[in-house]
């Protein structure tokens, strides 16, 4: 009987750990701009912005409001201010939907997303782009950048990274140089990212955590996401659907948060333009 | 035979010279207690800083570098995150392998920058939204902006809740200038005037008590640079014609500095009603005035089923000079004048029949109500708040001249119904509290006279 007590003891204080937060050293909010044209052939350009939460090792790059809604959960506020957080993230219009853990699994970045109504989760080689390192130095946030060129996903990025600041991380799933990256824009300029805060951190990295989510792989989810985005609406299988909730903010179907099983279905503004093409 | 034996050694003294053109340089870096660092950036730099090679340590903290060539001379860098940078110096012409590199760990301090901010910051118990982020084109006034702030709640009245919750304190520029009465500055400092709208949970208006929890919610409105330390202003016209013409003007000035705020507004118009509300304390909406109304009631008067903007005719006119001195680091004085009249007049018909077996039973009712309301108001506080004492004292007269006539025919006859309120208030708060050793001192006086004359006809 001593034994089993022991045993469940141990099981509990094991589950405990790995539900530890991980300090989390800088963070550094980025600004994600994409550009396009809309299907009147009008040129559009959505703001968001996304934060990098840098610790030892590791990072956790997401949304913006996605982080404000871990740090007043991790402030011990009320469950109030907690709900109100959490409807700030669901009515985000320009959400950035992907979660990507760098060096977590070690060696691995790990893709949270989702394709509605089901979570996904897939993995990736520790540093997926091959960077080239090129002639030439920029200033941005005050910090001397080099510059770098690598190929991802059928896009040619051209990043600038800080040396000064030793750290492999980067926005989304640019890391793997010698330097924090602080900006990345593909070359035909339709997606941007661009530091504008680098501070300490006040917030811990909350663990990778793939509970209820499907693992596949990274072709085969960017394949569904891409075809799914292109009429989100009609891509979800009926059968697929136990409940649905409908939550109006106005008279504009960007402000309606609709929920299929507990995942939220985004209605976007502006035409879908994937971040990977292949 | 003999040719074969030749090329044999030619194709190995050849292979040999290859392999020789490689210079391999590696090692393990770990940290102070022998564990693999796994994100240590490793470089190789020559002897002016521009970098050659770099390679990110794997899992075990390996790197290796295999640089052609027969001769390096470089300095071979490791940093990484949380650790003092390791230089030294590498002029071989051999291999070097299997290093062993030790970090030793040392809290780097990095410059923070803030080139822009988000739309929205999280300090603490702040909240800070970025209002040009919020305003849309036709949002004019600070509280045309402050509705599309998550969270804010606006009432019809100028009331605002945060999340469900009554604001307790409204400040510009951390500055207590208008008490509840800040419709004044929502209906008149425009949206592109101020910079942050700051929410500030779990405020403490009181220095001396904050260490106390508070479940009290601010809002302090930050102002840009354009609006600060000179005079500003804002006017608005309205024309239209409907059975008469209508019209409607008002301005306000303002200034805002580091120990001076002012704001004088003054409205007038028959478009809408608005000086009520206009000179709302929002803070204070026990209704201290009209007494006698609140004890006897308005003259019941029936209305028509519409809304009562369609039917009414008001002229209205409000005025008000708000003043805030700082006296000190942590005193101030603010005086509160205003003056609002408010004049309404409609007329009403009604005609009525009632069938029954006798006959039908006519009722014609016709009502015309005229009520004008004069309300000057002034308040003087000078408060005192500092870390280890509070002190306040408020002045406050209020008047009230309430006039509702309400001539009627019902069936022809004719009567007349007359309220005439005069109300007339003073009072005198008095608080102080301050601390000695363990103990804490609290003194309050209120005298307050009132004075609630009434006649009705």
């Amino acid at each position: 009987m001593k034994c089993l007590v022991i045993a469940l003891m141990l099981l509990l204080s094991a589950d405990s750990l790995l539900a530890q937060n991980i300090e989390s050293l800088y963070e550094c909010i980025y600004k994600y701009t994409v550009s396009g044209q809309d299907k009147n052939k009008e040129q559009f350009t959505d703001v968001g912005y996304c934060m990098l939460q840098i610790g030892a090792g590791v990072g956790k790059f997401y949304d913006y409001s996605s982080y404000q809604t871990d740090s007043v959960k991790q402030a011990g506020c009320s469950d109030r201010i907690i709900s109100s957080y959490k409807l700030r993230e669901q009515k985000n219009v320009f959400f950035f939907d992907q979660t990507v853990y760098q060096n977590s699994p070690k060696g691995k970045i790990t893709v949270q997303s989702v394709i509605t109504p089901n979570s996904y989760n897939y993995e990736e080689g520790r540093y997926p782009v091959k960077w080239t390192v090129e002639e030439g130095e920029d200033t941005i946030c005050g910090y001397t950048c080099r510059i770098a060129q690598g190929e991802y996903g059928g896009r040619t990025w051209i990043v600038r990274y800080a040396p000064e600041i030793p750290t492999q991380n980067g926005p989304w799933k640019f890391t793997g140089l010698p330097g924090l990256i602080l900006d990345a824009t593909d070359l035909e300029g339709t997606h941007h990212f661009s530091a504008i805060t680098f501070r300490s951190s006040s917030v811990d990295i909350t663990p990778l955590n793939n509970k209820g989510s499907i693992t596949t792989s990274r072709e085969r989810f960017i394949h569904a996401k891409n075809k799914f985005e292109e009429n989100p609406m009609g891509n979800i299988p009926t059968e697929s659907i136990g409940e649905m909730e409908i939550r109006k903010y106005g008279d504009n179907p960007s402000e309606s948060t609709i929920l299929i099983n507990g995942i939220q279905l985004r209605m976007r503004i502006h035409p879908y333009i994937p971040l990977e093409n292949e | 035979m003999m040719s074969i034996r030749v090329l044999a050694v030619i194709t190995l003294s050849l292979f040999a010279s290859i392999v020789n053109a490689k210079i391999v340089i590696s090692g393990h870096v770990v940290n102070e207690d022998n564990e693999p660092v796994d994100v240590a950036t490793t470089k190789l730099v020559d002897g002016e800083g521009k970098m050659l090679y770099f390679q990110i340590t794997d899992e075990n903290g390996f790197f290796e570098y295999a640089i052609e060539g027969e001769w390096l001379e470089a300095n071979l860098i490791v940093e990484c995150l949380g650790y003092d940078a390791y230089k030294m110096s590498v002029a071989t012409g051999h291999n070097i392998m299997n290093m062993v590199i030790r970090l030793k760990s040392k809290y780097t301090e990095l410059k923070e920058v803030i080139v822009t901010a988000p739309s929205v910051v999280l300090q603490g118990d702040t909240v800070s939204y970025r209002l040009s982020a919020f305003a849309g084109k036709g949002d004019i006034t600070l509280k045309d902006a402050m509705r599309n702030l998550p969270g804010i709640d606006m009432s019809d009245t100028g009331k605002i809740k945060y999340l469900g919750k009554e604001i307790s304190n409204f400040y510009i520029e951390g500055m207590d200038l208008l008490g509840g009465r800040y419709n004044i500055a929502t209906d008149n400092l425009s949206a592109s005037s101020v910079a942050n709208v700051e929410i500030l949970s779990n405020h403490q208006s009181v220095k001396m008590d904050k260490e106390i929890f508070s479940d009290n919610i601010a809002i302090n409105v930050r102002l840009n640079s354009k609006a600060k330390f000179r005079p500003i202003g804002s006017y608005e016209v309205k024309g239209g014609y409907g059975d008469d013409w209508l019209y409607q003007v008002s301005g306000a000035g303002m200034m805002f500095n580091n120990k001076f705020q002012s704001i004088l507004n003054a409205k007038y118009g028959n478009v809408t009603e608005f000086a009520e509300n206009a000179n709302a304390d929002h803070y204070d909406e026990s209704g201290s005035l009209y007494s006698a109304t609140q004890l006897l009631g308005d003259l019941g008067l029936s209305t028509p089923p519409l809304e009562r903007g369609r039917f009414i005719s008001p002229t209205d006119c409000f005025i008000t000079l708000n003043t805030l001195n700082k006296i000190g680091e942590d005193a101030t004085f603010r005086a509160n004048a205003g003056y609002s009249y408010t004049k309404i007049s409609y007329d009403y018909l009604s005609y009525k029949d009632y069938y029954s077996e006798n006959g039908s039973v006519h009722i014609n009712q016709e009502q015309s109500l005229r009520s004008s309301v004069h309300r000057p108001t002034v308040s003087l506080e000078y408060k005192l708040n500092s870390n280890n004492k509070y002190l306040t004292n408020t002045l406050v007269g209020n008047v009230g001249i309430k006039e509702n006539e309400v001539p009627s025919i019902l069936d022809g006859a004719k009567f007349n119904q007359l309220e005439n309120v005069k109300d007339f208030l003073i009072r005198n708060d008095f608080t102080s509290t301050w601390r000695t050793n363990n103990l804490r001192w609290n003194i309050t006086s209120g005298i307050e006279y009132g004075s609630t004359p009434q006649g009705m006809y």
